[in-house]
């Protein structure tokens, strides 16, 4: 939340019509976007989070409610007026969608040609872009001779040609390995802390959220369900939603395993310390895991463990005792059906 | 007819065919690709939707899409004099295969632009690109080799077209193989005239088959 508002949704609502019937892809959304911030917005397919993306070029029309970007309200804006506005807005996809006739050089010109900038112009700023995202090498490559995060990169490099202030990044890393998707996102990180361009990054891969977002808007089936640091979300999701996409495997075991459960929260601080063997050897019960994971968000260590409570309540007692001592979040999941 | 009167003759008549060929594809696809961009942008989700204009388009193209070339030939004779004031020779033959080939290569043409991925045409709208900017820097451009092959179909097309073309009073090879094969049972002379017709029709195809893959850089 660095700076002032870029673009703000409010209170969107979109409805797509079928075939098979009427969906509604959103419904009353009510979100910021600030200026020099990473937000993420993540959901399970179907959640309508592109469609949420796309409303900021107005790829997409909003039935109900307004998109306001830097103040103006985009559906309001004539045709001419909106390509104005799309050009201080990039945007790079989850199929890349290069030009295959194009080479490299002259796909990473074509907004600036499309804005009416000289061939020579546009190519000699295309070379400048190339550089910074490390594809001078490539300059006469066409798309079919490139990889998939060599793609992205020229895609990134022609996003950012007509110096937008905002990217929108639709599944960019989507069809990436996990190696190359690092690398993305490491460039991502990059142009958004040296040219200070806002991102809006549409994804359903936590690690996305983990490795580069200032705050993250979980949304399931066209509502935002939370929005919050991506600290904070990783500390303790809230919604259902949220869980499922922090925990896939702990909401498994919740439903494996039928008695009291203790949740330990790591906050960044206490993650090293050797808290399980504190357990067993001070408060002398033996510990069963039922689920344990971490992320590293900004190079502290986040991350829960499920552990099963025993039935002996002055051991239970003892547990909790000591996390209290060591000032640690926790808190007691219930039994099911209790 | 002896060698020696024949190859005078055939040549005389591969010239008028190659001339009629060539005029009559450019003069179609003068008009076809325009027929064939506006086909395109006004289609119900196009870049530019007009359903009424698009549905009055594609009823004309299939008209004349539908007329057969020999009775097409013969119902714009009038129109046919009308333009080039006279309805006998190669000129004259040009006329009605222009009309008969510019829905036919607008089609070619149009089917070979519905080809470019959707997604282009999305990231050319997110850049602020504009519906000329659209067709003539991202749709035609990536469907060049596409739109090569499909020229290389028209001409072969229009070729035989204008073979027919020969049978009324129209020039070139056609004529030829009319003229001695059918009125003079010269089925020596026809039957070269055949091969000449083949021959060009697979150098057409070959070179156009060629050029596409050499400039496709998929």
């Amino acid at each position: 939340m660095q700076g002032k508002e870029i673009a703000e949704f409010k209170n969107v609502s979109k409805t797509f019509s079928s075939k098979e019937g009427e969906v509604r892809a959103l419904s009353g959304i009510d979100l910021q976007l600030y200026r020099g911030e990473i937000l993420a917005v993540i959901g399970p397919s179907g959640a309508g989070k592109s469609t949420l993306l796309r409303m900021l070029n107005r790829l997409e029309e909003a039935d109900e409610g307004t998109v306001i970007w830097q103040g103006q309200e985009l559906g309001k804006l004539s045709p001419s007026q909106l390509n104005a506005t799309r050009r201080k807005m990039g945007m790079i996809f989850q199929h890349f969608n290069l030009l295959a006739q194009r080479n490299v050089l002259d796909n990473v010109a074509l907004p600036l040609e499309i804005h009416g900038l000289s061939r020579d112009k546009a190519r000699a700023k295309a070379a400048e872009l190339l550089e910074l995202v490390d594809l001078g090498d490539k300059t006469y490559a066409y798309p079919a001779q490139l990889s998939g995060g060599q793609k992205q990169r020229v895609a990134i490099a022609r996003a950012l040609s007509t110096d937008p202030e905002l990217l929108l990044c639709d599944e960019a890393t989507s069809a990436l390995d996990p190696a190359t998707t690092h690398s993305i996102l490491e460039l991502l990180k990059k142009i958004n802390r040296e040219l200070g361009i806002t991102l809006f990054v549409v994804t359903h891969e936590m690690h996305v959220v983990e490795h580069i977002c200032d705050r993250v808007a979980v949304m399931d089936d066209g509502h935002i369900v939370e929005l919050r640091s991506v600290k904070d979300l990783f500390k303790n999701p809230r919604s259902a939603a949220a869980r499922k996409l922090i925990y896939p495997q702990g909401e498994l075991l919740k439903r494996s395993y039928s008695g009291a459960r203790l949740r330990l929260v790591f906050d960044g601080l206490s993650a090293e310390e050797p808290l399980i063997s504190k357990i067993v050897l001070e408060a002398k019960v033996p510990v069963n895991i039922l689920y344990a994971d971490s992320k590293n968000i900004e190079d502290k260590t986040y991350g829960q463990m499920l552990l099963a409570l025993p039935d002996n309540e002055t051991a239970a007692e003892r547990i909790l005792a000591l996390l209290e001592r060591e000032g640690l979040t926790y808190s007691i999941d219930e039994e099911e059906g209790k | 007819m002896s060698i020696n009167t024949l190859i005078p003759v055939l040549w005389q008549g591969l010239l008028e065919t190659l001339a009629m060929t060539v005029a009559s594809t450019v003069f179609a696809y003068i008009l076809g690709i325009p027929l064939a961009l506006l086909l395109y942008s006004t289609a119900p989700g196009g870049l530019t939707p007009k359903p009424a204009l698009n549905r009055i388009l594609n009823i004309i193209t299939n008209i004349l899409r539908s007329v057969p070339f020999l009775i097409l030939l013969i119902w714009i004779m009038p129109f046919t004099r009308f333009i080039v004031g006279t309805t006998i020779g190669t000129p004259a033959a040009i006329v009605p295969l222009v009309v008969s080939a510019a829905p036919y290569v607008a089609r070619m043409v149009e089917s070979s632009l519905l080809e470019v991925d959707g997604g282009l045409i999305e990231a050319a709208c997110s850049m602020g690109a504009d519906t000329k900017s659209i067709l003539f820097k991202v749709v035609l451009p990536e469907a060049l080799p596409s739109l090569i092959v499909g020229g290389s179909i028209a001409v072969t097309t229009i070729l035989g077209y204008s073979t027919m073309a020969g049978f009324v009073g129209g020039g070139g090879l056609g004529a030829i193989a009319n003229n001695y094969g059918l009125f003079r049972y010269d089925y020596f002379t026809m039957f070269v005239t055949v091969v000449l017709i083949v021959i060009l029709v697979q150098i057409i195809q070959a070179a156009g088959s060629k050029l596409a893959l050499k400039i496709d850089k998929r």
